[in-house]
């Protein structure tokens, strides 16, 4: 029953975002029910979040309107899709068009894929939250926002987000008290199970972008790659947020490449949704994320020659579109917040030299990311000419950004006391893994490949 | 039939580094018995099924056992597994020479009836001076069961410890280790070799497909890697199904976090959440945790003043005697109610 209920909770807004996406040709069917649910959810947690703001709390009646436009949308499309057919990318099966050894080797990673999901799996199921951020934070201010049935809760009592922790973002917990208020009871289960939800959608996503680019073999060793690094297994087990951080940052990314392939503002649109669901996320999001993004879709605008006005309209579109987060940091103070962390308030930036060997030691000796970075400083040193292509590029610039300002966050300020204890420097990391093996599928995949989509 | 050779070439190489594996230093398995080890504090030593268990004298001092001077040649690297049930309980590995102390490391011990290794990794100990014992302590720990232990200088072996499932794992793992370097430092160099010999043979023959090569060396080392991750999440799975899915109530252990779970289910039988605050004396890191298993229950870290509804979880300080609170060795309240979850945690209702 409780896991009817659980499915009932993700697939009513996902259903919102299908309303949104299922006429999209280019998008692959798997590519599309993982962005309905991250759309779905992600606008979700903004409406419940505008409801806390106006002090309403959760009903049926307080949520009801927020899927009537996604209805609305969805009946139109509809009618217009039983009047026109449009073209929908080839099917395809997954150990089609391989050879035995392929077969054999693809199987063998599906395998190692699919124990991983076991693992988390069995890892939920049989024990409590366990870590510290999950049981001070995330669950805990999901727990307190589904007992008192309104977003803006707090357990100190003082109002929409004024407690402590005010200026950690909200989507989680949102999304979370609303699991339980679906199960009608906290189950810490069924609430840390939307974290292998993100974990599966990320795997999907990685795996179906790369097949539709690269090829399914390519695909499929980079899936498992990303699922074979344990600290990446142990945030989904933990619930934590820099998994969903790096999830959204790729699929802001996927839709920004769309965007660039095909000149569709819809994509551009998504793209901002995305973005903003990221920085309603985690903090991050709004330091790192979003700057990333801005400036990769800036450097691909300046070379589509368009005129200045199209190009201002266009610039327009990509911030109305990420708008919505607004809502929150005009609330939180969380700008503020972030300023004062990062120790540029206070002018305490300056380069940490004694940061370096640990950087070096929490990236490459430790097991926490596996081979992973020994793995791409060899794939662009060994395939640098490839790093050029318009492909390849598209999805290291954002990866070199996005590095950079994590390298600055803990290099340049007093976040280097984070480096130096190996704690939220792995887990920051987490948040440019998924588009820099994005960019490996690239680097791998044959000189020749055209990365001509069908339905383009 | 070159391929079937060059395959059982490298089954044959495999099964030489699988069966090196039991390591050359001191091996001790409790079925040998004590011979020559040493101990104090100990009351009683009782042989199970499958180890020692030793049980710690009512004087409050904690237990310490030795390996006596002679039997140790090289402890850089010493396992030793067990299993207990204490809580807040952790134990510290000595390493001596010629009495004296040389290096010492502490470590945090879990609860639960599910074997835990224990690994003390002294390989980056810059110190020339010979090892020739081991002690260990056992603090705040009522008995221990001990399965084996494994004292070795760098190994091969090394690379079989388990690493558990930990508080830190969310922000770092450990490497695991080869003769006291990263197994990632090992695959580094076997990856370099290997791209030596691809430039080499690049250069001589010419062909294409040389980073490909490579490329491959790189994903057997990451895959390989992600192999024994997957031995050490099978190793995880095992312990939390011991301790925590299929151990009696009054046994259950979910790694780290002791009984706070079993504790808390046992306050909310009792307690139904409201308005009123309830005062909870013990650690931080346990009051926040029960702040969230607890909760909409309104708790309020305490040291001194009661409430209503008291909570004491591990508490040094305070004791309970039938309906009679003893804090700080004094009688505080006798007219309450108190109810036991354990001898350190438990339950006390004011009128």
């Amino acid at each position: 029953m409780k896991i009817a209920l659980f499915m009932i909770s993700m697939l009513l807004p996902a259903l919102c975002g299908y309303a949104l996406l299922w006429r999209q040709a280019l998008l692959s069917r798997l590519e599309r029910l993982v962005f309905s649910f991250t759309l779905g959810t992600g606008l979700l947690s903004f409406y419940l979040f505008g409801l806390a703001l106006l002090n309403i709390s959760f009903s049926a009646w307080s949520v009801a309107p927020f899927f009537v436009p996604f209805l609305i949308i969805g009946l139109l499309g509809l009618s217009k899709a039983i009047k026109t057919t449009r073209p929908s990318l080839p099917p395809w099966s997954p150990l089609s068009g391989l050879s035995l050894n392929q077969k054999i080797i693809f199987s063998f990673l599906a395998a190692l894929t699919v124990w991983k999901i076991l693992f988390i799996v069995f890892m939920i199921f049989s024990g409590p939250t366990t870590f510290w951020d999950a049981y001070t934070l995330w669950n805990y201010k999901a727990k307190v926002i589904y007992y008192a049935n309104n977003a803006g809760a707090d357990h100190t009592g003082e109002g929409i987000i004024q407690g402590e922790y005010r200026h950690y973002p909200l989507h989680l917990p949102i999304i979370r008290a609303w699991i339980a208020t679906f199960l009608g009871e906290w189950d810490d289960a069924f609430v840390n199970l939307h974290s292998l939800l993100l974990f599966l959608c990320l795997l999907v996503l990685n795996f179906e972008f790369l097949r539709k680019e690269t090829g399914k073999m390519t695909a499929m060793i980079l899936t498992c790659v990303l699922s074979g690094m344990p600290i990446l297994v142990y945030n989904v087990i933990s619930g934590y947020a820099d998994l969903a951080v790096g999830y959204y940052y790729l699929s802001a990314v996927i839709m920004l490449f769309y965007w660039h392939r095909t000149g569709r503002s819809g994509f551009l649109i998504y793209s901002g949704i995305l973005s903003s669901i990221a920085m309603f996320t985690k903090n991050e999001g709004v330091a790192i994320v979003f700057p990333a993004l801005f400036f990769t879709f800036l450097f691909h605008l300046s070379f589509r020659g368009q005129s200045w006005k199209k190009t201002m309209g266009v610039v327009g579109l990509f911030l109305i579109s990420s708008m919505a987060i607004l809502l929150w940091l005009r609330e939180s103070g969380a700008l503020s917040s972030i300023m004062t962390i990062s120790g540029i308030k206070d002018s305490l930036v300056t380069f940490h030299p004694e940061g370096l060997m640990p950087f070096v030691n929490n990236l490459l000796v430790f097991r926490s990311h596996n081979l992973f970075w020994f793995g791409a400083a060899l794939l662009v040193a060994l395939n640098w000419r490839k790093a050029f292509r318009p492909e390849a590029r598209f999805f290291l610039i954002p990866s070199v950004l996005t590095l950079g300002a994590i390298l600055f966050v803990f290099l340049f300020t007093p976040n280097i006391a984070w480096l130096m204890n190996s704690t939220t420097i792995n887990r920051t990391m987490l948040i440019v893994v998924p588009v820099l093996t994005l960019a490996g599928g690239y680097l791998i995949a044959p000189e020749d490949k055209s990365f001509i989509v069908a339905g383009d | 039939m070159t391929c079937n050779k060059k395959s059982l070439s490298w089954v044959l190489l495999f099964s030489m580094l699988v069966m090196s594996a039991p390591a050359f230093g001191y091996e001790w398995e409790a079925r040998q018995g004590l011979q020559g080890w040493g101990s104090s504090n100990v009351r009683d030593v009782r042989f199970t099924g499958d180890g020692l268990t030793f049980y710690r004298q009512l004087n409050g001092f904690d237990m310490m056992l030795w390996v006596p001077q002679g039997m140790v040649t090289d402890a850089s690297f010493t396992r030793l597994r067990l299993r207990t049930l204490a809580i807040d309980s952790y134990v510290v590995c000595t390493l001596m020479s010629q009495g004296r102390v040389v290096a010492s490391q502490e470590a945090p011990l879990y609860g639960g009836r599910g074997w835990k290794e224990y690994v003390f990794d002294f390989t980056s100990l810059e110190s020339d001076t010979p090892v020739d014992a081991i002690a260990f302590r056992f603090a705040l720990c009522d008995s221990v069961e001990i399965r084996d232990l494994i004292a070795d200088g760098p190994s091969f072996s090394e690379i079989y410890a388990r690493q558990g499932f930990r508080a830190y794992n969310v922000n770092f793992l450990h490497p695991f280790k080869l003769y006291g370097y990263s197994l990632n430092l090992w695959f580094y160099a076997l990856i370099l070799i290997s791209g030596l010999g691809v430039a080499v043979w690049y250069s001589v023959t010419r062909k294409k497909g040389a980073p490909a090569i490579l490329g491959i060396v790189f994903l057997i080392c990451y895959f390989a890697m992600d192999i024994r991750e997957v031995l050490e999440e099978l190793s995880i799975m095992k312990t939390t199904y011991e301790d925590h899915v299929s151990a009696a109530p009054e046994d259950r252990r979910f790694h780290w976090s002791d009984n706070l779970v079993e504790f808390s289910a046992f306050i909310q039988r009792h307690i139904q959440p409201g308005q009123e605050e309830v005062y909870f004396f013990g650690e931080e890191s346990r009051y926040l945790y029960m702040r969230y298993l607890l909760y909409p229950m309104k708790l309020v870290q305490k040291k001194e003043t009661l409430a209503r509804v008291n909570i004491f979880s591990e508490s040094d300080n305070a004791r309970l005697m039938g309906n009679t609170l003893f804090m700080n060795g004094k009688v505080t309240l006798e007219n309450g109610m108190g109810m036991l979850f354990s001898p350190r945690s438990f339950l006390y209702l004011t009128k």
